[in-house]
């Protein structure tokens, strides 16, 4: 288990992603299609499941020493849910884990989650081949073809 | 013979009549009300097809249809304060929306008050909150709900629902027994798809009893429960798996109903369903004429069920909202015209078209009333409601009206098989049968093999902000306000009945054979919030994960 402290980066191994449904919305149709993608292109995942609040989803993080947490919001309080899992995360010492997002987000909201620590935004319309290259190169993972 | 249909005040009676005298086609050549093999020289239809408004209805729950009455339209809608929600809801009745949808948001659905730690951020986001009945109050202010159909996708919290809507009325001057709507109260598909359900299978179960037990009691012209299989299939499950997984989600609760002692003939007629439109135009009409043959068979040889009202399946139909694109959002009104067609070929009581903006966020006005005047132009300008069923006899649609009903009855053996529903929930076998399909779709519009036009074919570059400034601008102080206002109430009110409200709520949820709705009607009397009552029952029910299906 890595501490966290340094950029986790994992060339030989498997990456590690938490997908996560936090707040109060129950539709994981999108989340549910991500985790079976990344799964497919080799990645470990793990689902929380639903309505997780941004401690608990920081918590499964540092448990599963996960190298992406990916949040899934469609209630429209992607904001305030981003800021509050990036807090939480940050308190864990949890500062280079990937972070991303998806759901129905607009794009005035783009920036405030980028200020999050959120360089992954996927809003409605995204594909799962944008979502997979997100975190390979971000990882640094040389590509499986 | 025809089923009996709830009675309807003259208000809303005069709003769905169709006005027209003379049956015709454009080029006036006079229509039957319903056409058969006979009008063109062939031998009678099996009993399978039928008459409309005999059984197996495959053609229909009535003999006339919409010559009769045209179908309720109905606008899922609500925004985040109560004020805002009264003018939609008045906007969308000049607009001919004929029943009330209600959106509620997610602390509310869930049974959190505004200010509890898990609302944060989601005050009012996907609908009204409501924290006491004070708010349901003043999203009817001016809207009398004598003369009103109300439906709602509530779950969870429809008890303490329905008790506001109740003791909402009663401030009104209105009685139960006037009230007309229809509550989802489906809890099994919450935990399949939409998650908003709150306690175990078993006392959730309960408490969908308890809300149809209440209704065949003391408000007879109210649906208590509305089984649906559009969220199943907006969560990935194909559209015949999703009717498969009501029917069989429709009989655990039916089942609850006669452990209780209540006869099949006075439950059932209490059951209406939401099922699902799509682009599939044939399979549509297909599954809608299914479902209503695959229901009568099922409550007739299963259940012994014999009162017309019972065998009859009432069903809306809601187009389908992961049809929608981003992409080009104005394709979305062609998208919603023929899913809304789908559900008037297919004989459906009431109808709900999405708004084209919703793949953005909540619907503006203007979407909202588009939605509705795509009903009225199919209602109004094209003569279909002239002609019960008018598909029937088509070889296509007969022959995979037949192959939907196989596919559904093999599926519920199938789901039998392993020890029905509840159990299939707990295994996680269903979640995983509708994670996976939804999977496989998005793989084919990635690779191509399924064109959704605007997505994967005749893309444009284009500017989608201005889409984005039209749908409803949610007030990013409302959250605050909602609260303040909340708190203002708390401290107003009899604390002291307020606590021995929820101690007679708590009673009765300790005793299964006590029916909860009185006594939440009475904390809500006394201005009890919702999260406080669900705070009762969540002490005495506890809590419950789903399986994931990973």
């Amino acid at each position: 288990m890595t501490n966290g402290t340094e950029m986790t980066k994992r060339p030989m191994q498997r990456i590690k992603v938490l997908i996560a449904k936090v707040g109060l919305d129950g539709h994981d149709r999108g989340a549910k299609v991500v985790v079976h993608a990344l799964k497919n292109a080799g990645m470990e995942v793990v689902y929380t499941g639903l309505h997780q609040t941004p401690d608990e989803v920081a918590r499964a993080a540092l448990q599963e020493d996960v190298d992406v947490v990916g949040l899934s919001v469609l209630s429209g309080a992607h904001v305030v849910l981003a800021q509050a899992v990036a807090q939480e995360l940050k308190e864990r010492g949890l500062r280079d884990v990937l972070l991303m997002i998806g759901g129905t987000i607009l794009g005035r909201d783009v920036p405030a989650l980028k200020a999050a620590g959120f360089h992954g935004v996927f809003g409605v319309g995204s594909t799962l081949t944008e979502i997979i290259e997100f975190v390979r190169r971000a990882t640094q993972e040389p590509a499986i073809s | 013979m025809p089923v009996e249909k709830p009675r309807v005040t003259d208000d809303e009676q005069s709003r769905r009549r169709t006005s027209v005298r003379r049956f015709e086609s454009s080029s006036g050549i006079p229509l039957k009300p319903c056409y058969f093999p006979e009008d063109v020289g062939q031998p009678a239809d099996t009993a399978e097809i039928g008459r409309p408004g005999e059984f197996p209805y495959t053609r229909g729950i009535h003999s006339l249809m919409y010559r009769e009455q045209l179908w309720t339209m109905r606008k899922n809608a609500g925004y985040a304060s109560p004020t805002e929600t009264n003018a939609l809801f008045k906007m969308l009745v000049k607009n001919g929306l004929t029943g009330f949808n209600i959106a509620l948001d997610l602390p509310t659905q869930m049974g959190y008050d505004s200010d509890h730690p898990r609302a944060r951020g989601e005050v009012g986001r996907t609908g009204v909150a409501l924290d006491t009945v004070e708010d349901l109050e003043a999203v009817y202010e001016g809207i009398s709900l004598a003369s009103t159909s109300t439906s709602s996708a509530i779950n969870g919290i429809a008890p303490i629902f329905m008790a506001m809507y109740v003791v909402a009325a009663e401030r009104q001057g209105v009685q139960p027994a006037q009230l007309r709507g229809t509550w989802q109260n489906d809890i099994l598909k919450e935990m399949l798809a939409r998650g908003t359900y709150l306690f175990p299978p078993k006392p959730s179960i309960r408490l969908v009893g308890d809300v149809i037990e209440y209704c065949m009691k003391e408000a007879p012209k109210f649906y208590p429960v509305s089984v649906s299989s559009c969220h199943m299939v907006q969560a990935g499950a194909t559209a015949v798996q999703g009717l498969a997984y009501t029917f069989l989600n429709a009989m655990v609760y039916i089942d609850e109903m006669l452990r209780r002692g209540y006869p099949v003939d006075d439950v059932v007629p209490c059951f209406t369903f939401l099922t699902q439109s799509n682009l599939d135009l044939f399979e549509t009409v297909a599954r809608a004429r299914a479902a209503r043959r695959v229901w009568a068979k099922l409550m007739k040889d299963r259940y012994g069920a014999s009162a017309p009202r019972a065998l009859a399946f009432k069903a809306a139909m809601a187009t389908d909202q992961t049809e929608l694109t981003i992409e080009q959002p104005l394709n979305n009104l062609s998208r919603l015209t023929l899913g809304t067609l789908g559900a008037v070929l297919g004989g459906a009581q009431s109808v709900m078209a999405a708004a084209y903006d919703e793949a953005f966020d909540i619907a503006s006005e203007e979407s909202n009333r588009l939605s509705l005047m795509l009903q009225n132009i199919i209602a109004h300008e094209t003569r279909i409601p002239y002609v019960v069923d008018p598909l029937a006899g088509s070889y296509y649609v007969e022959a995979l009206t037949t192959a939907v009903e196989q596919e559904v009855d093999r599926i519920i053996e199938e789901i039998e098989h392993i020890g029905g529903m509840v159990a299939a929930i707990e295994q996680g076998v269903v979640q995983r049968r509708i994670s996976g399909p939804a999977f496989q779709k998005q793989q084919r519009i990635e690779a191509g093999e399924e064109i959704v036009v605007g997505v994967n074919k005749f893309r444009v570059d284009e500017d989608r902000s201005r889409y984005e400034k039209e749908v409803y601008q949610y007030d990013e102080t409302f959250e605050k306000q909602q609260i303040e206002r909340l708190q203002e109430r708390r401290r107003r009110r009899d604390d002291t009945a307020v606590q021995a409200a929820l101690d007679a709520v708590r009673k009765a949820a300790e005793d299964p054979r006590v029916n909860t709705i009185p006594p939440l009607i009475e904390a809500c009397r006394v201005n009890a919030t919702v999260g406080e009552m669900t705070d009762v029952l969540r002490k005495v029910f506890g809590s419950f994960r789903v399986p994931t299906g990973f």
